[in-house]
């Protein structure tokens, strides 16, 4: 993969979270990076690793139910098992999402994370719980990613700042899902650009997501359904966060869960992604 | 914990217990001025879907044996909420045994839930003893090589598959002769990234579970305790140690 990389800066690592749909074109020059959705492959009767025989300069684990905003840490036993399919596919990093999923250890589960209100009481417990995850994990980074929600909670505060401070204070990795931002500021009208410039110069390290939703006309919502090409403004965003993120954005993964692309499609949006992040790695 | 952390726990604990079973109207006063319950039932409604057709999809096998499924599912994913790190099968189990309570159901009915529970047992013992299952998968691929040497080896050691789990059925509905009567064992077994059923004869099932209490050991071994129990002779013991190497019960190593 070396042999595209022109720049004396990093050009982040650049993959797909892996589907079955995808595992096709995973040899593709263009990926390097690859992304586990954690309860894919969570199969207690595995036998092969999850990336098969592919090779990555970059696999991440990505975990749907530590709910990082939860009011406890997430028991030992779901870390142990992120951390043998971690291990088990040479992962370099966790991450999973800014919300919870349940009230408690042997309670209830959404089914879905929701946004923690944005107060300072949730804020502390995440980062409890951030840091608890972060020491389990050690030298494999976590990082955190925002969320595209239906609907806030009563808070205290923008979750700009909330996303800043908890950054800061716990020193994760920022999971930048370039199309939730946009989601969120389509829905609740917030200025997307602003968002990220307010929240970048706090994060350690970077990660993105890349998806396409639409625009439903009934409940005059951006959906987020990962089921749609990248729409053009998300690719003026994921430019924009590229260059406030600049020399610290480690992977960059393009999420497609429906109406699936051919392998034309599969390629060339992801030849898009690397294209567009040397160009901001090199400068005319 | 702190004051504020048990009044956050508290908070969650309310909006957990009203969002996971889609009562909205309980969470109204808590969102955003902004936003309205409209909103929320459109995050709560995707979830139930979401877990309605998992559990449809899992419980196809009752599909046509259960008259209403569909509502009972419905009603469950209403009543019930989902419990915490549910693993996808842990609801389906979950929910036949829910099932069980509401409705009478037929010995077939039963032999049906017992074949779903099973096979997320089996593959929860899988999760707890991963590092078993690998190893045993790695062994049994040596199968072919080394059953010609069975009787003739004397190191040779006889391993029984330690992702297994015995079920009783109460009916016939799965038994080859229709007209058996009374209960049938059964073994659940994980084969490669499967779980695999055997009905087996009664020979079998006594040669596996002594198998299973002196285990790994030769076949020299595994005959003289046999021979205790059910004077099988030392032929018989070996053609039945073929054939459950042949279907991944047991492997040589």
């Amino acid at each position: 993969m070396t042999n595209l990389h022109h720049s004396t800066l990093k050009t982040p690592a650049i993959g797909y979270a892996i589907r079955e749909q995808n595992r096709p074109i995973l040899d593709d020059l263009n990926i390097n990076a690859a992304e586990i959705t954690f309860e894919r492959a969570d199969d207690p009767l595995r036998i092969d690793k999850f990336i098969r025989d592919n090779d990555f300069d970059h696999v991440s684990v990505h975990a749907l139910k530590l709910s990082p905003a939860g009011a406890q840490p997430p028991a030992r036993k779901y870390l142990e098992a992120i951390r043998d399919v971690a291990i088990e596919n040479g992962a370099q990093s966790v991450s999973d999402h800014l919300g919870f999923t349940r009230d408690s250890d042997k309670g209830a589960e959404l089914g879905h994370f929701a946004p923690p209100p944005w107060t300072q009481q949730a804020l502390d417990a995440t980062c409890h719980n951030v840091d608890h995850i972060q020491k389990f994990f050690g030298d494999t980074r976590f990082y955190i990613e925002t969320i595209a929600y239906l609907f806030e909670f009563e808070g205290t505060m923008r979750e700009a700042d909330f996303v800043a401070s908890l950054l800061k204070r716990t020193g994760c990795g920022w999971l930048l899902d370039v199309t939730n931002v946009y989601a969120n500021s389509v829905n609740f009208g917030f200025d997307p650009y602003e968002f990220i410039a307010t929240v970048m110069p706090h994060a350690a390290s970077v990660q993105m997501h890349l998806a396409g939703g639409f625009y439903d006309e009934k409940s005059e919502m951006y959906i987020d359904s990962h089921s749609e090409p990248i729409p053009d403004p998300v690719w003026d965003l994921y430019r924009f966060s590229l260059w406030q993120g600049i020399g610290k954005v480690e992977a960059v993964f393009i999420e497609r869960d429906q109406n699936f692309p051919d392998e034309s499609g599969w390629r060339s949006e992801v030849r898009r992604v690397r294209e567009i992040a040397e160009q901001v790695e090199v400068p005319a | 914990m702190s004051a504020p952390d048990l009044e956050y726990a508290a908070q969650l604990r309310r909006l957990v217990g009203a969002l996971a079973i889609g009562k909205n109207d309980l969470v109204s006063g808590d969102i955003s001025k902004r936003d309205s319950v409209k909103q929320v039932e459109m995050f709560t409604s995707g979830n139930l879907e979401k877990r309605f057709d998992k559990l449809k999809d899992q419980l196809e096998l009752l599909e046509d044996e259960i008259d209403e499924l569909d509502t009972f599912i419905d009603d469950y994913v209403q009543i019930e909420p989902l419990q915490a790190y549910d693993t996808g099968s842990s609801d389906t189990s979950n929910f036949v045994k829910w099932l069980g309570q509401r409705i009478d159901l037929t010995p077939e009915q039963r032999d049906l839930t017992v074949v779903i529970r099973s096979r997320n047992a089996t593959e929860e013992i899988g999760r707890r003893n991963r590092l078993g299952h690998v190893q045993f998968q790695e062994i049994r691929s040596l199968v072919d090589e080394l059953a010609p040497e069975l009787g003739s080896n004397p190191k040779l050691t006889i391993r029984l598959n330690p992702i297994r789990l015995w079920a009783v059925f109460e009916s016939s509905l799965f038994a080859e002769d229709e007209d058996s009567t009374g209960e049938i064992e059964v073994l659940f077994y994980a084969y490669e990234n499967e779980v695999r059923t055997a009905m087996l004869e009664p020979e079998a099932r006594s040669v596996l579970r002594t198998l299973g209490e002196c285990q790994p050991c030769s076949l020299e071994e595994l005959h003289e305790r046999v021979d205790l129990a059910s004077g099988l002779s030392l032929d018989e013991v070996q053609e039945i140690l073929i054939d459950s190497a042949a279907t991944g019960i047991v492997a040589f190593s």
